[in-house]
């Protein structure tokens, strides 16, 4: 179903002068991978937090061309995703999909897909704070200087006294991550599981906040490396169980409550590689 | 004298220029091409295009001497509204058409170690792009490594650029424009000679 495209407006949404700003903050990003670049975020006819940062990179890139895939916890089902998809049918008037391999521009809060990425695609990350060290240095003028001197042993620390309490490091997503052996970043609220997955990855990947107006990119093909100690290497984490609809195994699941007496079932995040995964099990003949 | 026309679809050839860009930044040394040039633009080779697509009233623009001629002032400051500065450390693009007289990469701006990307992007015709000789190429956005040619251009280029290396993230950022292709050297990129 596509809505009809909206008049009124430029091409996909925002005005040029706005675009050209946003376009600029993507290049040096790209050119200093892990930097997180200022730019002038604007007011967006959808609240911060849902996803203002990402559809700002999103619509700066969106080309009459492009196929475009919105995922939101890897559902392409759910209201963010369904409500940003529309948002660029109607005024940009680009084809959209669901499925990973056929998108060349996948606008993602949290989650990468289960499908491996492939060159020429981008991925546009919605991200909610982008500075990994905004809990433990609140003030920007510090974690600037932070960033600057490479002076980066607080975030240890914290790693650290996860170790110190629970034994293990007990930071699940969000786990900080270091972009070409230089920036420390924050590889927004995705699952740990999905971290090694940018790592030298073939796709482009823009990260956009809205709110906190930055912008960041890990050009394809570059080192990202979690945050460890030797004796506490990074784990990945990986689900013990199969997904109760597809079947799949090592993929991320999530948990669904099934009633109100405790029952519930792991199913795939990313719906996308569940639906198929259950159609190549139950009609492998339907799909190419 | 008569201003020439603003490009057809705006929107449209600004994002297919940007997305040319974008591809050569995050693949340095790789070439993209811009596609239609804007043959009314006094700017040489595709270069106008990137400045329609990238500069506005936000971006000092630097003109090396060959373009500092009226009809080039007169079309930046009309279609693109960039103010135009004298000295290269000021600007956000300096547009290069004569690759001997690059500027020194001293005398552009490099950013500062917390705001790195305060730095001049250099904007650079050049007589050929090709990927079969010249300095190689790596660092980010490039699997194994790649060699990029530009021809001729002032001596000595080559090794500023290098020397600039250590000081990551500090730096400049190239666009080498050859007729309707371009290819980028972002700063992150490591040059051998």
């Amino acid at each position: 179903m596509s809505a009809p495209i909206a008049t009124g407006y430029n091409f996909a949404y925002l005005d040029e002068q706005t675009k050209r700003m946003i376009r600029r903050a993507i290049l040096k990003a790209i050119a200093i991978p892990g930097y997180q670049v200022p730019f002038a975020s604007r007011e967006m006819p959808m609240p911060y937090g849902w996803g203002t940062g990402g559809v700002q990179v999103t619509a700066a890139i969106l080309g009459p061309d492009d196929i475009l895939k919105v995922i939101d916890q890897g559902s392409d089902d759910t209201t963010n995703a369904v409500s940003i998809r529309r948002f660029f049918q109607k005024t940009a008037g680009v084809a959209t999909t669901t499925h990973t391999s056929k998108a060349t521009i996948i606008q993602t809060r949290h989650r990468i897909p289960e499908d491996a990425v492939k060159e020429g695609q981008t991925i546009v990350f919605q991200v909610p704070i982008p500075e990994p060290l905004r809990f433990l240095e609140p003030r920007e003028t510090e974690t600037r200087t932070m960033h600057a001197l490479q002076e980066y042993g607080l975030m240890h620390v914290k790693l650290y006294e996860d170790i110190a309490r629970h034994g293990h490091i007990a930071t699940t997503y969000a786990y900080p991550v270091r972009v070409n052996g230089r920036y420390l970043m924050d590889p927004s609220p995705t699952p740990k599981f999905d971290n090694p997955k940018m790592d030298m990855s073939p796709a482009l990947q823009l990260f956009g906040a809205g709110r906190e107006k930055r912008i960041y990119a890990i050009p394809p093909y570059t080192s990202v490396v979690s945050l460890d100690f030797e004796d506490h290497p990074f784990e990945r984490g990986a689900p013990d169980r199969p997904c109760a609809l597809c079947g799949s195994t090592g993929v991320f699941l999530d948990e669904v409550v099934t009633d109100d007496k405790g029952a519930r079932m792991f199913v795939c995040s990313d719906t996308d590689f569940c639906e198929r995964a259950l159609m190549r099990r139950t009609a492998p003949e339907e799909i190419a | 004298m008569a201003l020439a026309p603003a490009i057809d679809d705006g929107a449209r050839r600004n994002q297919s220029v940007f997305r040319a860009v974008m591809t050569a930044m995050a693949h340095p040394a790789r070439i993209e091409r811009v596609g239609d040039r804007d043959a009314n633009c006094p700017l040489p080779d595709c270069m106008g295009d990137l400045a329609h697509a990238l500069c506005d009233f936000e971006t000092p623009v630097w003109l090396d001497s060959a373009l500092d001629r009226a009809n080039v002032a007169d079309w930046l400051r009309f279609h693109t509204g960039a103010p135009l500065v004298r000295n290269p450390a000021l600007a956000a693009f300096a547009f290069v058409s004569d690759p001997m007289a690059v500027p020194t990469l001293e005398s552009v701006a490099l950013g500062s170690d917390a705001y790195p990307d305060r730095s001049t992007t250099v904007v650079m015709v050049v007589e050929v792009l090709s990927n079969a000789s010249g300095v190689t190429v790596i660092g980010p956005g490039i699997q194994g490594a790649a060699q990029l040619e530009i021809g001729r251009a002032r001596s000595g280029l080559w090794d500023e650029r290098t020397a600039l290396q250590p000081l990551f993230p500090r730096g400049v950022d190239f666009i080498f424009v050859c007729g309707d292709s371009i290819a980028a050297i972002p700063r992150s990129a490591m040059i051998e000679v």
